[in-house]
C-alpha cells in the first residue's frame, strides 16, 4: 500500500467551524429541560435549533435523514428517561426508530457521531446545557458534514 | 404551454384515439376510480401540464407500461407522466412518499459527490469478490433495505446480494463490488428529478470505469433498466454490457450443479425486467431447470403481468394493497406454494401486503429468484 | 405541581397558614393567613431580573445550604407559582438601609415592600392534611459526626448533589477538598429503628433503604470511576412493588458491598479528612474499621415541626410520634379523629411515594363526600369563528418580556426580518405580550389585518400557550392556528453573552415558526357522552371500599363478585393490626353498608366480555348486560401454595400462615390447635417470595402478619421462633410490633437463601427444624409442634389472564397488573377509564387496599361525575384512503387507540379512537404510507420547519 503523507494541519490559518445542529426535543421532558436551563440561566452553546415534538417516538428515521440530506452537521433526538415517558413507552419506540436511523446513517458512510439519542428530564437544565455544549464541541471537532453545502466558519 | 406540447409530442400523446383501453387495463384505475390515464392525457391536452402539477394523482402512476402494451397507437403514457413530473417537481410539487420519504432522502443524498458509504459489510470471507476486474456486481439498494425493512419483515434483503455473489462464484466469476456504489437513481428519474439523476449516473459510471469493468451484472430489474437504458439517455453511450442475473444464469446453466429442490412455484414478472427489458423467459427457464421445481403460470403473465402495486416509494395506499392482494390471490390460485419474483421491491411490497389481521393475509410464500437458485447450488 | 397550578378547580395558596377552623363537615370555615410575599403574583412574569439585581447572597435552603440564593428568590426551579418572594430577614430594605434594587429592576412594578399579607376566610366542606414529614437531624447522633465532619452527608444532601441542576451540577465531590470520592459508606437507620440516647425514633422510616440503594446506582452512573460503595444496614426493607427486584439488581454491581451491621461510630482523620467507620459484620462476627472518603447517612423521617400547631387549629389528635393520628375504626389510613378532616401521605406516618399518591386520591374521595359541587363556570357565548380560508396571512408578535428578551435580542432587527418572511402580513412588538394590554393589542391586530395564522415569539409554550390560545379563541380565531416561538427560555436566557448570535438564532426560530404556522389547520375540541356509572370487579376489601366511595358520591355502581359472598379474604382473618380490629367485624360493617346502599351487588357473577372505551363500556356478565363509564379492578391475589417446600405436602403440622389464621379464627382466639395448645411454633418467612423460582418480589404483607401471629401465640405462652431473611416490618406501627414481639421473647433467627432451614420429621409430622445461626456459626436445633410458612402473594392467574384479555391492561413481569406509573399513578392503568385497587396490582395489606379502593373511586368519579368528556383535538387521525391496514399502529399503541375496522368486502381500515388517543404521534412515525396524521405535529409541518431551518439559512 502506498503511503501518503498528510499536509500538516494549518491550525492558525483555518477559522473555527460553527456546526449547524438540529434537535428534536419531546415536549414533556427534554423541551422542558431546555426551558429549565433557561430558568436557571445556564448558558450554553447557541449552535443548535430545536423542533418540538410531543414524544421522541414521533421522530422517524425520515426526519433525521432529511435533516442530514439538507446539510445539518448533526441531529440530536432527545426524550424522557426510561420510565419517565409521558406516554409510557414512547421513548422505547424512539430507540427502535433510532436503531434503524443509525443503520441507515452508517451505511450512508456518515459518521455515527453525527446523530445522537439522549434523555433529559424536565428538571435537568444543567444536563441539557452540558449535553448541548459537549455535542457542539464534538461536532466542531468533527468538522462539517460532507453533505453540508455551505459550512459556516467564525 | 410550450414545454407541455413538447412532452405531448415526444410521447405520442397527440395520437390518442380516446379509446380507453389504457384505463381499462390500468391497475391503479381498478382500485381508484378517480384515476384514468386517458383523462390525464386529455387534461394535459386541453389545459396543459400546469393542470396536472397540483394533482396528487400525477404521482400515482406506477409507470408499469401495461397501458402502453395495450395502446393501439403506442402512446407512451408512462414516459409522458415522467416528463410532466419533471415539470411538476421543478414547481415544488411532490407526491405522498412512503416511510416518511426515508428512501427518497437516501436517493437524493446519493447525488452528493462527497458521500463515502459503508455498504460492503455484508461480504463475508467465503464470498470471492475483487477490487478491480472485468465484471461488476451492481448491488443496488439492498444494504439500505436491510436497515429499513430487515427487522419488520421475515426476510433479509442482503441475502439476495450474498446469494448473487454465491451464484457468480459458482460459475467462476469473481465480481467487483463497489464500495461507493450509489443508488442507481431509477426512482429519481421517474419522479422527475433530472439533475440529481444525471449526477448519480455520472458518479456511478465513473466508479464502474475506475474498477476496469466492462460488464455489469445486477439482480435488481430497476438497476438493470437504469444502467442499460437510462444512463445512456443522460450520459451518452457508456459501452457497458449490462445483464440481469437471470441472463447470466441461463448462459452458464450448463456449468452449474443444481441439486434436487422439489417445489411448486409461480413467477412474478417485475415490470422493469419484463415490459422494459423484455426478459421473460430467462428466469422461467432457469427456475424450471432446477431439479424438482415445477413452474406454474398465473393467468396474467409476461407482457400482461400485473405490477406489484407500488413504485418509486410514492403514493402507496389502500388501493395498492388491493392490487397486491389480487396478485397474491392469483398466485395462490395456481396451486403454487411460493411466488418467486426477481425484484427485491416486489418482495417488499408483497410482504407488506401480508401484514395486518389474519383475514388480511393471502398466505403464500414469497421468495426472490436469486435465493431460489442459490439454495439449489451444490458444490 | 404544574397540573395543580393550572387546574381550573384548584386555587393554590402558597406561603399561607391555617389559623382558625370551625364548623361541621360540609360546612367548615377556614381562616387562612397569607404571609406577605412582597411580590404580586398577578404581575410577576417570572423573568428573574430582580434576582439578578439583588445584592444579597445567602445559603439556599433547597440546596440544603450547599448552594446560594439571593434575598429575592424563587424557592426552587420548578416552583409553582413561578413568582419570586422576598426573604425579609436578609433583605437590605429592612430597617435603615434602602436598597430598592429589585423594585427598580421590575418593569411591571410587581415588588411591594409594604405587602402585609392577608387573612382569608374560606368556606370549605372538608380538609385534607398533607403536610408531609421533616428530616431527622442527624447531628443528634454525635458519634456519626454529622455537622462536625465535612465529609459526612445526609441522604437529602446527596440527593441534591446527584441532581444535574443541583449545586455541583450532578458531580459527586466530597465537601472537604472537592475531589471525587473513591469510596463511600452508606449508613442506614440514622434516627430510625432505635431508642435510647442516640436513637431518634422507634419506627422504621421506610423510605431510606430503597432511597440509598437507588443512590448507590446513581452514584455509579454519575461517577463511573468510583471504586467502592459500602452499605451498612440491618434489614433490607425492599418491600414495595418491584423493590426487591431492584435490590437484587444492585447486588450484581461489583462496586457495591452490603455489610449487615450498624456502625458504632465514625472518626475523622484531622489531616486528610478521610473517615473511619467502626462496625461489626453481624453475619461473620468480624469487627472492622473501614476507611472511606465520604459517608452518607440515611436520615429517617420525623413528624413535621408544625404538626402540633396545625393539630390544635384543626382540633385533631396526634399520635405518640407527633404524626396525625389515624382513627383506627375505619381500618383505612385516611381518617383523622375529626370527621371531615382527612390525612394522607407522610403526615400520618411514613409512606413511600406510590402509597402517598394512593392515599392522596383516597383522601380526595373521602373529602368529596362533603363537597357540594361548585356550579359550572358561566358559559361564555363563543365568538363567531373567523374565516381563515385562503392563503396564509401570518401575524408575528414579538414580546420584549421587559428586558428579558429585548435586553439580549435585537427586537427591532427581528421585526424588520419577520416582515420579509413570505406570507407574513403583519409584525408587531410589545413590552409584555402576555399582559392584558398585550393580549388586547394582539386581538385587535388579528382582526384589523385579517390574520389567519399567529406566531408569538416570546417565552415557552409549556406555560404560556394556553394564555395565547384563549385570546385567539375569544375573538373567534381557532386557537390551533397559533404557534409559539420560545426566544426567551431557549434563546435570550441561555445565550445572553452572545447577543448577535442569539439574534441570528431567533431569526431562524421565528422563520421556522412561520413555516409551521403556514401549515397549521383549525382543530376543534370534541366531547363524547359519558355513562355516569361504574363497575367494580371484586367484592373484597379494595372493591367494597371503591364501591362505597363511589356510591357515597351519588354514582350508580355495579359490584361484581365471582364467589357467592362479599368480603373476600378479609372475612377469614382474625384481627387486623395495627389497631387490633376484628377483621370479621370490619368486613361485616362494610358488607352491611353495601347492602344498605344503592350499590347493585352481583355475587356469583363472572364477566364474559367488555367492549368500548372510557365513558362508554359495554359489560356482558353471566348475570346480564349493562353499560358503565368506568371500571375498577379489585380482584385481589392468591396465596402461594408451597407444594413440597419445607415438606408442606408431607407433614400435617407444616401449615401456611393463612391456615394458622383459619385455625385462630375458628377457635375464637383460643390458641388451640387440634385440641392442643402447642408448645413450640416456628415460622419460616419468604416462602414463595424473593425467589427467582417462584416470585422474585417481596410479598410485603407476610412479615407484619407473622409478627401479629407470633405475638398472639407468645402471649399464650407458646415458644415462638421466626426464621427470616430480613424482617420487613414497614407498615404503620409494624416496627413497634416487631419490637414488642422481641420484648415478649419471640426469637428471630436469620437465614440465607443459600442455606435454607431444614424441616425434620418422623415420617408423618414435623418434629424439629435445623437452621444455621449465622453469628454463632452453629446449627440450631429447634423443636417445632407446628411449622408456619409465611406464604407470599401471587397473581390470581385465571382471573388476571381473563381480564387482561378483555381489557388489554398490561401486566408486569411479576404477573400482577401494571400501574400507569410506578410512583405517580398507582391506581391508574394505561387503559383510560380502568383503575386498580388492592392486591390486583401487587401484594398489599388491608390499610393499603382500603386506601387504594378509595383512590380508585376518586379517579373513577373524576370521569363519571361529568356527563361528557372533552377531547383534546391534537390527536392522531387516519386518512382511510391511504391506510393499508398493515396493523403496525394497532400493535404499538400502549393506549389501544388504533384498531382495524372491517369496511365490508374484506376491506379493513385502521381507525384511531379519539377518546383514547393521547396524541404522542408515535404511530404516525410508524405508519408506512403516511396515512396517520399527528395533528398539530404533522409530517408536513415538521418537514417545512426542517426545510426552512436548513435551506433558508442566512
Amino acid at each position: 500500500m502506498a503511503t501518503r503523507t498528510r499536509p500538516a494541519k494549518k491550525k492558525s490559518a483555518k477559522k473555527k467551524f460553527i456546526p449547524n445542529i438540529v434537535v428534536f426535543a419531546c415536549n414533556w421532558c427534554s423541551y422542558a429541560g431546555a426551558d429549565n436551563a433557561g430558568v436557571n440561566r445556564i448558558q450554553h452553546s447557541p449552535h443548535f435549533r430545536v423542533i418540538r415534538t410531543m414524544c421522541s417516538g414521533r421522530v422517524t428515521p425520515a426526519f433525521v435523514l432529511k435533516a442530514l440530506k439538507l446539510g445539518a452537521d448533526a441531529v440530536l433526538v432527545s426524550g424522557c428517561h426510561f420510565g419517565d415517558c409521558h406516554y409510557i413507552f414512547g421513548n422505547y419506540k424512539a430507540v427502535e426508530q433510532f436503531e434503524k436511523t443509525k443503520g441507515l446513517v452508517k451505511t450512508l458512510g456518515l459518521d455515527l457521531k453525527r446523530i445522537r439519542l439522549e434523555w433529559v428530564s424536565a428538571a435537568e437544565g444543567g444536563r441539557w446545557a452540558n449535553l448541548i455544549n459537549e455535542f457542539v464541541q464534538q461536532i466542531t471537532e468533527l468538522g462539517p458534514s460532507p453533505l453540508n453545502p455551505k459550512p459556516t466558519y467564525e | 404551454m410550450n414545454a407541455s406540447l413538447e412532452q405531448m409530442k415526444k410521447n405520442r400523446a397527440f395520437l390518442c384515439l380516446e379509446c380507453g383501453k389504457c384505463t381499462a387495463v390500468c391497475p391503479i384505475s381498478k382500485v381508484n376510480l378517480a384515476y384514468s390515464p386517458r383523462r390525464m392525457l386529455a387534461a394535459g391536452l386541453f389545459y396543459g401540464a400546469e393542470d396536472l402539477v397540483s394533482d396528487q394523482l400525477l404521482w400515482s402512476c406506477l409507470t408499469c407500461q401495461l397501458c402502453s402494451q395495450r395502446c393501439p397507437v403506442d402512446v407512451r403514457f408512462s414516459e409522458y407522466m415522467r416528463d410532466v413530473r419533471v415539470y411538476a417537481y421543478s414547481r415544488g410539487s411532490w407526491g405522498n412518499p412512503s416511510h416518511g420519504g426515508a428512501m427518497h432522502h437516501i436517493m437524493e443524498m446519493a447525488a452528493s459527490p462527497k458521500l463515502k458509504q459503508n455498504r460492503t459489510e455484508w461480504i463475508s470471507d467465503d464470498l470471492k469478490v475483487r477490487q478491480r476486474g472485468e465484471v461488476v456486481y451492481f448491488v443496488g439498494c439492498l444494504p439500505y433495505y436491510q436497515e429499513l425493512f430487515g427487522k419488520d419483515f421475515d426476510f433479509s434483503p442482503l441475502s439476495i446480494a450474498v446469494d448473487t455473489v454465491k451464484i457468480l462464484n459458482h460459475i467462476g466469476i469473481e465480481p467487483v463490488v463497489l464500495e461507493n456504489e450509489r443508488c442507481c437513481g431509477h426512482d429519481l428519474y421517474w419522479l422527475g428529478q433530472v439533475e440529481r439523476f444525471a449526477q448519480i449516473a455520472k458518479l456511478n459510471l465513473d466508479e464502474i470505469r475506475r474498477s476496469g469493468a466492462e460488464k455489469v451484472i445486477t439482480a435488481c430489474p430497476e438497476c438493470a433498466v437504469a444502467l442499460k437504458t437510462l444512463y445512456p439517455e443522460v450520459a451518452g453511450d457508456n459501452g457497458l454490457e449490462v445483464k440481469h442475473i437471470s441472463e447470466v444464469v441461463l448462459e452458464n446453466r450448463h456449468r452449474m450443479k443444481l441439486g434436487d429442490r422439489p417445489a411448486e412455484v409461480t413467477y412474478q414478472d417485475p415490470c422493469r425486467l419484463g415490459r422494459y427489458l423484455e426478459i421473460y423467459e430467462q428466469p422461467r427457464q432457469t427456475l424450471a431447470s432446477v431439479p424438482g421445481v415445477s413452474l406454474r403460470e398465473m393467468p396474467h403473465n409476461r407482457r400482461g403481468a400485473t405490477c406489484c402495486g407500488t413504485t418509486n416509494w410514492m403514493n402507496c395506499d389502500a388501493g395498492c394493497k388491493r392490487i397486491q392482494h389480487a396478485r397474491l390471490e392469483e398466485a395462490r390460485a395456481t396451486g403454487a406454494e411460493t411466488l418467486v419474483t426477481a425484484c427485491p421491491k416486489c418482495q417488499i411490497h408483497f410482504r407488506c401486503a401480508e401484514c395486518g389481521g389474519e383475514s388480511q393475509q393471502v398466505g403464500i410464500k414469497i421468495a426472490d429468484y436469486v435465493n431460489v437458485i442459490a439454495s439449489a447450488l451444490e458444490a | 405541581m404544574m397540573d395543580a397550578g393550572r387546574h381550573p378547580n384548584i386555587e393554590v395558596l402558597t406561603n399561607s397558614e391555617l389559623v382558625r377552623f370551625e364548623g361541621k363537615p360540609g360546612n367548615f370555615t377556614a381562616t387562612v393567613r397569607r404571609h406577605p410575599r412582597y411580590v404580586d403574583e398577578n404581575l410577576c412574569t417570572g423573568c428573574g431580573q430582580c434576582v439578578h439585581d439583588c445584592p444579597v447572597i445567602v445559603p439556599n435552603e433547597f440546596e440544603v445550604g450547599m448552594g446560594a440564593r439571593k434575598a429575592i428568590y424563587s424557592p426552587f426551579p420548578q416552583a409553582v407559582p413561578n413568582t419570586y418572594i422576598i426573604d425579609r430577614e436578609n433583605c437590605l430594605n429592612d430597617d435603615f438601609l434602602v436598597c430598592n434594587n429589585c423594585m427598580n429592576s421590575c418593569d411591571r412594578n410587581a415588588v411591594n415592600y409594604d405587602d402585609l399579607g392577608a387573612e382569608l376566610r374560606l368556606a370549605v366542606g372538608a380538609v385534607v392534611v398533607a403536610t408531609g414529614f421533616d428530616v431527622y437531624n442527624a447531628s443528634a447522633i454525635p458519634s456519626y459526626g454529622y455537622g462536625l465532619y465535612d465529609n459526612v452527608l445526609s441522604n437529602i444532601e446527596l440527593e441534591r448533589v446527584l441532581n444535574a441542576s443541583g449545586p455541583t451540577r450532578g458531580h459527586i465531590v466530597r465537601p472537604s477538598d472537592k475531589k471525587v470520592p473513591k469510596k463511600i459508606a452508606f449508613i442506614q437507620c440514622v434516627g430510625s429503628r432505635g431508642e435510647g440516647k442516640e436513637a431518634g425514633c422507634q419506627y422504621c422510616s421506610r423510605y431510606c433503604c430503597m432511597n440509598a440503594v437507588k443512590d448507590c446506582l446513581l452514584v455509579k452512573q454519575h461517577e463511573p470511576d468510583i471504586e467502592e460503595l459500602v452499605f451498612f444496614y440491618i434489614d433490607m426493607r425492599a418491600a414495595g412493588r418491584g423493590f426487591e427486584e431492584f435490590y437484587q439488581r444492585s447486588l450484581e454491581m461489583p462496586e457495591l458491598t452490603y455489610v449487615r451491621g450498624r456502625p458504632s461510630k465514625i472518626l475523622e482523620d484531622a489531616v486528610t479528612k478521610d473517615l473511619m467507620v467502626y462496625v461489626e459484620d453481624v453475619e461473620t462476627g468480624q469487627v472492622s474499621r473501614i476507611k472511606v472518603d465520604m459517608a452518607v447517612l440515611s436520615t429517617g423521617a420525623v413528624a413535621g415541626e408544625t404538626n402540633n400547631r396545625l393539630a390544635e387549629v384543626l382540633g385533631i389528635s396526634l399520635d405518640e410520634n407527633k404524626f396525625f393520628e389515624v382513627d383506627p375504626k375505619y381500618g383505612s389510613p385516611l381518617h383523622t379523629s375529626r370527621e371531615g378532616v382527612y390525612v394522607c401521605g407522610c403526615a400520618a406516618g411514613i409512606n413511600d411515594i406510590s402509597d402517598s399518591v394512593s392515599q392522596a386520591s383516597g383522601a380526595a374521595a373521602e373529602a368529596e363526600k362533603f363537597v357540594t359541587k361548585s356550579p359550572p363556570a358561566q358559559e361564555v357565548e363563543p365568538a363567531p369563528e373567523m374565516d381563515t380560508s385562503g392563503p396564509p396571512r401570518v401575524g408575528v408578535f414579538l414580546c420584549h418580556c421587559g428586558i428579558n428578551i429585548a435586553g439580549v435580542l435585537d427586537v427591532e432587527s427581528l421585526k424588520e426580518y419577520a416582515q420579509g418572511i413570505p406570507d407574513v402580513a403583519f409584525v408587531e412588538e410589545n413590552l409584555f405580550l402576555c399582559s392584558d394590554e398585550g393580549q388586547r393589542l394582539m386581538q385587535e391586530k388579528i382582526a384589523e389585518h385579517r390574520l389567519n395564522r399567529v406566531v408569538a415569539a416570546a417565552c415557552t409554550p409549556r406555560t404560556h400557550e394556553p394564555v395565547f390560545r384563549e385570546s385567539c379563541q375569544q375573538i373567534g380565531l381557532n386557537p390551533y392556528l397559533f404557534e409559539m416561538v420560545n426566544v426567551r427560555d431557549q434563546c435570550s436566557w441561555v445565550h445572553t453573552g452572545v447577543p448577535e448570535i442569539a439574534t441570528a438564532k431567533a431569526r431562524d426560530m421565528i422563520r421556522s415558526g412561520v413555516a409551521k404556522a403556514r401549515h397549521l389547520q383549525p382543530l376543534y375540541r370534541k366531547s363524547i357522552p359519558v355513562n355516569q356509572s361504574a363497575l367494580v370487579v371484586g367484592g373484597g376489601v379494595g372493591g367494597m371500599a371503591a364501591a362505597l366511595e363511589l356510591e357515597a358520591q351519588g354514582m350508580k355502581v355495579y359490584l361484581i363478585e365471582q364467589q357467592g359472598r362479599l368480603g373476600g379474604r378479609l372475612i377469614n382473618l382474625t384481627r387486623v393490626y395495627p389497631a387490633n380490629l376484628s377483621a370479621f367485624e370490619l368486613a361485616r360493617v362494610m358488607v352491611e353498608k353495601i347492602k344498605a346502599s344503592r350499590v347493585e351487588v352481583m355475587t356469583g357473577t363472572e364477566i364474559n366480555a367488555i367492549s368500548g372505551f372510557v365513558g362508554n363500556f359495554d359489560v356482558a356478565t353471566t348475570n346480564g348486560n349493562f353499560k358503565v363509564g368506568t371500571i375498577v379492578l379489585a380482584t385481589g391475589a392468591d396465596i402461594y401454595k408451597p407444594g413440597d417446600e419445607f415438606s408442606y405436602d408431607r407433614f400435617e403440622n407444616v401449615i401456611t400462615n393463612q391456615e394458622l389464621e383459619d385455625i385462630l379464627h375458628d377457635t375464637k382466639g383460643k390458641i388451640d390447635i387440634h385440641g392442643q395448645t402447642p408448645e413450640n411454633v416456628v415460622f419460616i418467612q419468604c416462602v414463595g417470595s424473593r425467589s427467582s423460582d417462584t416470585n422474585p418480589g417481596c410479598s410485603r404483607y407476610c412479615c407484619p402478619t407473622t409478627i401479629k401471629q407470633a405475638i398472639r401465640l407468645r402471649e399464650s405462652g407458646v415458644n415462638v421462633a421466626v426464621l427470616h431473611r430480613d424482617m420487613r416490618t414497614v407498615g404503620a406501627k409494624a416496627e413497634e410490633h416487631y419490637r414488642h414481639a422481641r420484648e415478649l421473647g419471640v426469637k428471630f433467627i436469620r437465614f440465607t437463601p443459600e442455606r435454607l432451614p431444614r424441616v425434620i420429621g418422623n415420617g408423618k409430622a414435623a418434629e424439629r427444624i435445623e437452621v444455621k445461626e449465622l453469628a454463632l456459626d452453629r446449627i440450631l436445633d429447634i423443636p417445632a409442634d407446628y411449622v408456619v410458612l409465611a406464604a407470599g402473594m401471587v397473581p390470581n392467574k385465571a382471573t388476571t389472564d381473563k381480564l387482561q384479555d378483555i381489557l388489554k391492561v398490561p401486566r408486569a413481569a411479576d404477573g400482577f397488573f401494571m400501574e400507569r406509573h410506578a410512583k405517580l399513578g398507582p391506581v391508574e392503568t394505561t387503559t383510560e377509564g380502568v383503575f386498580l385497587a388492592g392486591c390486583v396490582s401487587g401484594p398489599k395489606d388491608i390499610a393499603d387496599s382500603l386506601a387504594q379502593g378509595a383512590a380508585a373511586a376518586a379517579k373513577a368519579a373524576a370521569i363519571i361525575s361529568h356527563d361528557t368528556v372533552a377531547l383534546e383535538p391534537t390527536t392522531c387521525v387516519v386518512r382511510p384512503e391511504l391506510c393499508r391496514a398493515c396493523g403496525e399502529c394497532v400493535g404499538m399503541c400502549d393506549y389501544h387507540a388504533p384498531g382495524l375496522v372491517d369496511k365490508g368486502d374484506g376491506v379493513q381500515v385502521a381507525e384511531i379512537n379519539q377518546a383514547l388517543c393521547k396524541g404522542c404521534g408515535t404511530c404516525a412515525s410508524w405508519c408506512p404510507t403516511g396515512a396517520i396524521v399527528a395533528l398539530h405535529f404533522t409530517d408536513e409541518q415538521i418537514n417545512s420547519m426542517l426545510d426552512t431551518l436548513l435551506l433558508d439559512r442566512v
